[in-house]
């Protein structure tokens, strides 16, 4: 050892206890690669000495910048300051004025973005921390020049609006002497033209069963002759129905009208030439409702519609001009018995992708990765009711994948069925 | 070792200690109390500042600030008190014992492992500390090389391990492990001798360009043996910091091997096979390949005792 060069105790205590600086530590490293008896030195070093009872040593602090003096308790003002903040965001959120119930309510509030007001609260509230940025219950977004008198921007409304109170609009307020019709007067159909319309006069004309009720607006139609239909679908929970479909039938004539709700549960039908209608609302998992409204020329049909819980193994009418009732194009048949098939069969409940099947049982989601031997429940990173599962096809940029629409309107999608990520929505 | 061991030190030096500066470091430290001068403590100042170029990278000329700087991260006081027990202070040779007589002991039974020889270690240490040894008329202490750079504590622990580690060295002859019969002959081909040679060249090349901190880990980890745990505690981070950085170091070594190979004319597809080589098939000595002597170290410290 004699003639070799090594790191003296002092360098190195120095070196184990982290006080060199970044050139002498390097160094201090690169000679401990090389020097097995320094290693062993330096690793028998470790074991720490006992302070030694007295006066500790004064020790003259090294400066420590002004900035560092002040970095720690800013760093932790600044959280517990965000903490709160966010605290008592939540907390206003939660306890934010409740949802109006009735439609007039939003009529008079004029914004045509405006979600119905039969929504529940829960399900909305869920579907709103879900995705903040996205709209819980997405209103029918105005089209390229909507202008309501009291329209919004073109930005989907704010969380916060969905709850039922309406965002104050960028734009200015509307005139006093115009009404929301004038205002919407030159909109393209859209459920919510209609939903923002002032009424003149009300006359329940026939409110048919429980599950469907009519109202009927005088002269408050679109236009000259012909009537429109409008009204939102929902379950007996209040929460809307995306994807129902209405026929509206005229009894006496050929006229045939079929329509489906929007993510919201809206629906509306323009320019029905007048006579008795038949009007019958199906959803897949939902009881059929129908009722007979008589719409004379420049009517508004206003209909509000609960649809009762059925069974999967009820059928689903579905008209001609809507689409064909889609199976799956490969059933797992092998092995499988009849209820399996039925429920594979069954659209909005159940989608097959080869082997992968999802399903929606009550609301919640499972997934079979076997062709329905085997089945998982899925980890729901949502809130609310799954009422629709589909599959997106397939293109040459994107594979098929799953998609669930929820009770809130909210889309899902996943390629495994097991991991769900948010859809964003159409602009 | 030859021990270099200046009691009094050149009082000349680029940067002048007097004035405030002294002043306030001369009170930080409270080196009256334990006998010093002040003169005196200047020059211990002043050696601190010279050996480690006030923390400058080597060949840079420190300013009186970052001087000052450097002097005040120091622990003042225990670099008093070390300086006036290697000038044989009684009152700070008192107050030394008081405070590091039993920790020190305890210190040297945990590294020796036993009490005895624990015991011996610490009294060796202790009267080499006092400065009873004398080389040409001078008094010969290891304090006198505490920088206060570190803590006193951990100079004297580093110390003791440096002793220990000396003797166990001396007294026990490092003998090569016995080469292990293979019970079993591979199955897979042994690699010609061109391949074998190109390999141990890559390998060189590439352990050659590994940093400082990876050859560290590698050699404490795989010559060593030592575990994650401990290497974290030399380097002062967290376990699985280590575990990264070995996995980060073995990961580079194995693209660099690769890469040197087919630099060195060989496929991709045939570089990937020798890396499959048996290690005991190579011809080479890992561990002198690691350790492989580097001639800029930044410096070159006598051990301040004689370990005859």
């Amino acid at each position: 050892m004699r003639g070799e060069t090594h790191l003296d105790p002092d360098l190195l205590s120095a070196f184990l206890e982290g006080v060199l600086t970044e050139h002498e530590r390097e160094a201090c490293l690169a000679h401990l690669a090389d020097c097995p008896r320094c290693r062993e030195i330096a690793f028998a070093a470790q074991e720490p000495l006992a302070v030694p009872v007295g006066p500790a040593p004064t020790v003259a602090p090294s400066p420590v910048p002004w900035w560092r003096r002040w970095l720690a308790p800013a760093m932790v003002a600044t959280g517990a300051a965000a903490a709160c903040a966010i605290a008592v965001a939540g907390w206003m959120y939660l306890h934010r004025a409740p949802a109006s119930p009735a439609v007039d309510e939003m009529v008079a509030k004029a914004t045509p973005p405006t979600p119905p007001s039969r929504q529940t609260s829960a399900p909305r509230r869920a579907a709103e921390e879900l995705a903040p940025p996205y709209q819980a219950v997405t209103p029918v977004k105005p089209r390229p020049g909507a202008v309501a008198a009291a329209a919004t921007s073109p930005a989907p409304t704010p969380p916060v609006a969905a709850a039922g109170v309406a965002p104050p609009p960028p734009a200015a307020p509307p005139a006093p002497a115009r009404t929301e019709l004038d205002a919407v007067g030159a909109l393209p159909d859209s459920p919510g033209r209609f939903l923002a319309k002032q009424r003149s006069a009300e006359t329940p004309v026939r409110s048919g069963q429980d599950s469907l009720r009519f109202r009927v607006d005088r002269n408050g139609g679109s236009g000259a002759g012909v009537s429109d239909v409008a009204g939102s679908v929902t379950d007996p929970s209040g929460a809307v129905i995306p994807n129902a479909n209405v026929s509206m039938r005229q009894l006496a004539g050929t006229f045939v009208r079929n329509v489906q709700t929007d993510v919201a549960g809206n629906f509306q039908a323009a320019g029905l030439p007048p006579g008795r209608y038949e009007i019958q609302i199906a959803a897949p998992g939902f009881q059929k409702t129908s009722g007979e409204v008589d719409l004379q020329a420049q009517d508004l049909a206003m209909i509000t519609s609960k649809l009762s819980i059925g069974s999967t193994a009820e059928s689903v009418e579905v008209s001609a001009a809507n689409s064909a009732l889609t199976l799956p194009t490969e059933l797992p048949l092998n092995g499988r018995n009849l209820a399996m098939v039925a429920i594979a069969a069954s659209p909005g409940t159940t989608a097959v992708r080869g082997k992968l099947i999802v399903k929606i049982d009550s609301g919640a989601l499972s997934f079979s990765k076997d062709a329905g031997k085997h089945w998982k429940r899925v980890k729901q990173p949502w809130q609310g009711k799954a009422v629709q599962i589909t599959t997106r096809g397939a293109s040459a940029s994107a594979p098929e994948v799953f998609q669930v629409t929820l009770d809130s309107g909210v889309v899902w999608s996943s390629r495994d069925g097991e991991h769900w990520y948010l859809d964003p929505p159409s602009r | 070792m030859p021990s270099v061991l200046p009691s009094v030190l050149p009082a000349t030096s680029s940067l002048d200690l007097s004035g405030p500066l002294l002043d306030g470091l001369w009170q930080a430290a409270e080196a009256g109390s334990v006998g010093l001068s002040k003169p005196e403590w200047a020059q211990a100042l002043q050696a601190v500042g010279t050996k480690y170029n006030y923390g400058l990278p080597p060949g840079a000329r420190a300013t009186p600030a970052q001087a000052g700087d450097f002097l005040h991260s120091l622990r003042l006081a225990e670099l008093a008190l070390a300086h006036a027990c290697a000038l044989g202070r009684d009152v700070a040779w008192q107050l030394f014992l008081a405070r590091y007589r039993d920790p020190l002991t305890k210190a040297a039974i945990a590294i020796t492992g036993s009490a005895s020889m624990g015991e011996e270690l610490a009294d060796s240490l202790y009267s080499e500390m006092f400065g009873l040894k004398e080389r040409d008329g001078e008094r010969l202490s290891p304090l006198a090389y505490y920088s206060g750079r570190g803590s006193l504590a951990g100079f004297l622990r580093a110390t003791l391990a440096q002793r220990n580690v000396d003797r166990h060295r001396r007294t026990h002859r490092e003998t090569p492990l016995p080469l292990e019969e293979s019970a079993a002959a591979t199955t897979a081909p042994v690699p010609s001798s061109d391949v074998l040679s190109r390999l141990g060249k890559a390998l060189a090349v590439t352990l050659g360009s590994l940093t400082a901190e990876e050859r560290f880990l590698l050699a404490a980890l795989f010559l060593d043996q030592r575990t994650m745990l401990q290497i974290a505690q030399v380097l002062r981070v967290h376990e699985a910091t280590v575990s990264r950085r070995v996995s980060r170091a073995t990961l580079r070594i194995r693209k660099e091997l690769l890469k040197n190979l087919q630099a060195d004319g060989m496929s991709k597809a045939a570089a990937e096979e020798a890396l499959d080589t048996d290690p005991r098939d190579l011809d080479i000595n890992l561990r002198s390949l690691l350790q492989a002597s580097r001639s800029s170290a930044f410096l070159e410290q006598e051990s301040p005792t004689d370990q005859t």
